[in-house]
């Protein structure tokens, strides 16, 4: 998360909006279809790509994009692939799964939330502001005459500010989970996942309580390869853990308007779902 | 008078996010030193717990140069709190070091009351093995090396987990291996048959040496060690108790 507001600090200082607009693909399915897979060239995990998204959001990323990146970019990457394939001793067919399907409903999500609602409809207004007054005080200075040591500065400040702000939802939702952790017990999740829709279910909603980083997590799901639990189910562990739990919804509160977060939740929690239940009928 | 202090008060909150991240650099360097964060996390992670470390002292220096008497906080209450949240996982350090994952963790932890915890094999001449005669090995070396291990006599060290479930004369040694945090640990057991152990309390580091065997039990694969030996040992030091996955 460090490393994601520090990211956030240089594109906001270092990245003009005007050029933003031209890196990005002409047409908005393009546009989404890129962003989705952006994870590939820039590895970032689900509380990185939070305060990285924000200051993309900030500098007119479109909507769509945004969420693509911000559900895809922590499941669609090269550390995520390579933890997931030796997890599963190298069954490579679970980590074309886990990419693929997590490459799709990022994409599938990103294009639902632009179809429910405009970018200032779903993003908090100081969010498509500048966040806190630093950055009003010295946005003159981000100016092309600006010294780069000066510029340096400022973004570092930026990323502080920024870690400031959304590092305590990182801390409360560590807390929750640590909570749930230990006061629910685990057994209590499988004697009920012996068919898809419960284990597919169950195992959802064991990835929104349980928190894990989408860098461990293909551990916690490869320990139930030899229980009844199906392997759709262990991917639906996989792909909504990275995209939605305790801690992300609070830090999806510094980005999105409240009404923004639920269909979002929604949709993805939906995606998820329907898709591990499709994947699972079809294998059968 | 009254607006004046919270103007003072609002220049000082400028200041709170380089004082907080002054004290988790405090916690950062206090990991460090010692190697006091095996006891919450996977060794490899070191360099990315120094990386943080050096992003903090970037960061403070950055808001310290940055510094203004005309920079004022708007929102004074929200920062402290801000703040204040940030603040308790130095103290959650602190307070916690020591109290590694134990027989309650075990028990919240496990998918089901028979869970085996399948890994991938390491080569053999990676093993740990001290003398031919006894084989000396960690639960987790164990585990993921079942058939290696299978009918010979191994020594094994790991905490003591008994329940109503288990019959009086057997117990659960066991450990967590971590991958990457103490968040993901999962926990590793072994079924040791012992006469001799019965008055051990749950969580008793023990030292147990005996016939390891794979038994079918209830129709499923479950390591047991029959015990010759059960000595309780010290308790590691906190920064030894976890097993780590690569």
């Amino acid at each position: 998360m460090l490393i994601g507001t520090l990211i956030g600090g240089f594109i906001e200082v270092f990245v003009p909006q005007e050029k933003i607009t031209r890196w990005l693909p002409e047409g908005r399915f393009m546009t989404v279809f890129t962003a989705a897979g952006l994870g590939i060239f820039f590895p970032v995990c689900e509380c990185a790509v939070v305060p990285v998204v924000r200051r993309l959001l900030n500098k007119g990323v479109p909507l769509s994009a945004a969420v693509a990146f911000l559900l895809g970019g922590p499941i669609v990457n090269p550390v995520v692939a390579a933890s997931t394939a030796v997890a599963y001793f190298f069954d490579w067919s679970i980590v074309v799964n886990r990419l693929a399907f997590g490459y799709f409903i990022a994409v599938a999500a990103g294009l639902l939330m632009h179809a429910f609602f405009t970018k200032t409809q779903a993003i908090r207004s100081d969010t498509l502001e500048n966040q806190r007054f630093f950055v009003h005080a010295d946005s003159a200075e981000s100016g092309v005459n600006t010294s780069l040591r000066k510029k340096i500065g400022l973004a570092v400040n930026h990323g502080a500010n920024d870690f400031f702000d959304i590092g305590r939802f990182l801390v409360i939702g560590a807390f929750l989970a640590a909570s749930i952790q230990l006061l629910a017990p685990r057994y209590l999740f499988s004697p009920i996942a012996s068919t898809p829709v419960s284990s597919i279910s169950i195992m959802m909603v064991m990835a929104i309580v349980l928190n894990l980083c989408s860098e461990a997590d293909a551990f916690v799901a490869a320990s139930l390869q030899w229980t009844l639990v199906p392997i759709s189910a262990q991917l639906a562990f996989m792909i909504l853990g990275p995209m939605l739990d305790i801690k992300l919804l609070l830090m999806y509160g510094r980005i999105f308007r409240n009404r923004a977060i639920i269909v979002l939740s929604g949709i993805t929690f939906l995606l998820v779902f329907l898709s591990m239940i499709l994947r699972d009928f079809m294998i059968k | 008078m009254k607006a004046k202090i919270k103007n003072i008060l609002a220049v000082f909150s400028v200041n709170l996010p380089a004082i907080i991240f002054t004290v988790w650099i405090a916690a950062y360097y206090w990991l460090l030193k010692g190697e006091r964060y095996k006891a919450f996390m996977q060794p490899k992670l070191r360099p990315m717990l120094m990386l943080a470390l050096l992003l903090l002292l970037i960061f403070v220096m950055a808001l310290i140069s940055q510094l203004s008497r005309n920079k004022k906080e708007p929102d004074i209450t929200g920062a402290w709190l801000r703040a204040a949240i940030l603040f308790v996982p130095a103290l959650f350090l602190w307070t916690v070091y020591g109290q590694s994952l134990g027989a309650h963790a075990l028990s919240k932890k496990t998918f089901d009351a028979d869970e085996i915890i399948s890994l991938p094999q390491t080569p053999p001449e990676q093993l740990s093995i001290q003398d031919s005669s006894v084989k000396s090995a960690s639960l987790l070396d164990l585990l993921k090396n079942s058939d290696e291990f299978e009918g010979a006599h191994v020594a094994t060290e790991g905490m003591v987990f008994r329940s109503n479930t288990i019959p009086e004369n057997t117990f659960k040694i066991f450990r967590f291996v971590i991958i990457c945090c103490a968040a993901d640990a999962l926990p590793l057991w072994i079924l040791v048959n012992s006469e001799e152990s019965q008055n051990l309390e749950n969580e008793t580091w023990v030292k147990v040496e005996g016939k390891f065997k794979i038994k079918k039990i209830n129709g499923r694969q479950i390591p047991n060690i029959d015990a010759e030996a059960v000595d309780p040992i010290p308790t590691p030091a906190p920064e030894k108790q976890y097993l780590f996955f690569y």
